[in-house]
């Protein structure tokens, strides 16, 4: 037996036709021996009725008959059937599976996500303690530390911190030097950065005033941490140079 | 055994055998191919349509015989069996099968006498 003999023995395709095709001509071919069973007892010279009792019992039980016969025309397309019903199954199996793959992949991506933003966050509100447990310093100072010439029309003296102070609280101290007169509320800008100091200054006059001493340290942040005691030293218009120091 | 008792109940595996038997030289529809082998037997092979039918379209899908749709000598739509060259070659192997086990049931059941077997060994 050659290898096409064998595969057309033992492998063959379903009948391309379609199932209720299939099913009409058996239910046709057993109807015509069983008519004809009818027909040769009306020859043998039964009764009309008689014939056809006796050729229906000859026959067999026509649904069996006829259910063997769909087994054998259709028992591979059901298999086929059985084959790709399973197929199909499996396929959506794996899509399912997948999926539930996916969403959890999605799900353990999405929680090593909120831990990073967590971590960071974490992170974050450390910088933030590391900067609020800093002690403020002092950023900017109007008029400049040593400037000469200053214009003694000047109003304020500003001084600007690292970093929001307390309200309502600072040390503005004097030396044994010139402290200019002061003539209005002392107050900080809104941001809390910069205290406002108003003056009147007089004319050919050295200042020297320090932010904090070390008495005297209500210049601190919002924490209580006092700004470390600086020197303002400057001269209006028509004075010798001064020297500025910060301690 | 024999037509008094009635049909004989057919070998099991021989049936595909007398159906292409039966198709070997015609082309005939399944109630014929029944009454073609219950004929040549003298009535003492009865084809139950319980057997015929499925066993036809057995052979049918193997390619031992291929079927057409025409009318019939009553003038009625029958399904016409023909044999192909495949149905041929099996039907020898299936006849040279059923020659070796009918001599080998005759042998059986009709063994050699004592005496038969001393005259062979003594010549």
């Amino acid at each position: 037996m050659t290898i096409s003999d064998y595969l057309s023995t033992y492998i063959r395709l379903p009948d391309s036709r379609a199932t209720s095709v299939i099913k009409e001509e058996i239910r046709d071919e057993l109807e015509f021996h069983q008519a004809m069973l009818e027909e040769s007892n009306l020859r043998s010279g039964l009764p009309p009725d008689e014939a056809k009792r006796a050729a229906r019992e000859e026959f067999g039980v026509f649904e069996q008959v006829e259910k063997k016969c769909q087994s054998v025309q259709l028992g591979e397309r059901r298999a086929l059937q059985r084959i790709q019903a399973v197929g199909v199954l499996v396929f959506v199996a794996g899509l399912i599976s997948m999926a539930w793959w996916s969403s959890n992949l999605n799900r353990n991506q999405n929680a090593a996500v909120a831990k990073l933003t967590q971590t960071i966050q974490d992170l974050q509100s450390q910088i933030v303690s590391i900067s609020d447990a800093a002690a403020p310093t002092l950023v900017g100072v109007f008029p400049k530390v040593g400037a000469t010439e200053v214009d003694p029309s000047l109003t304020e003296i500003r001084a600007t911190f690292s970093k929001p102070m307390l309200d309502k609280s600072w040390s503005w101290c004097e030396t044994d030097k010139s402290f200019p007169e002061i003539t209005g509320q002392i107050h900080y800008t809104e941001d809390l950065k910069t205290c406002i100091l108003p003056v009147r200054l007089e004319p050919n006059t050295e200042y020297v005033l320090t932010l904090n001493s070390t008495s005297n340290q209500n210049f601190k942040d919002q924490n209580g941490q006092a700004l470390t005691p600086v020197e303002l030293v400057f001269k209006t218009a028509g004075s010798p140079l001064i020297r500025a120091n910060s301690h | 055994m024999g037509k008094d008792n009635g049909p004989v109940d057919m070998v099991q595996g021989t049936l595909d055998m007398l159906i292409l038997q039966a198709l070997r030289n015609d082309v005939l529809h399944g109630f014929a191919i029944a009454q073609v082998i219950n004929q040549r037997s003298s009535d003492h092979i009865k084809v139950e349509t319980g057997s015929l039918y499925p066993a036809l379209h057995r052979i049918e899908r193997r390619g031992w015989i291929t079927a057409e749709w025409g009318l019939s000598e009553s003038n009625r739509r029958a399904k016409y069996y023909r044999i192909t060259h495949e149905g041929k070659k099996q039907l020898k192997v299936e006849i040279s099968r059923w020659n070796q086990m009918v001599a080998a049931i005759s042998a059986i059941l009709n063994p050699p006498t004592e005496e038969a077997t001393f005259q062979k060994v003594s010549s």
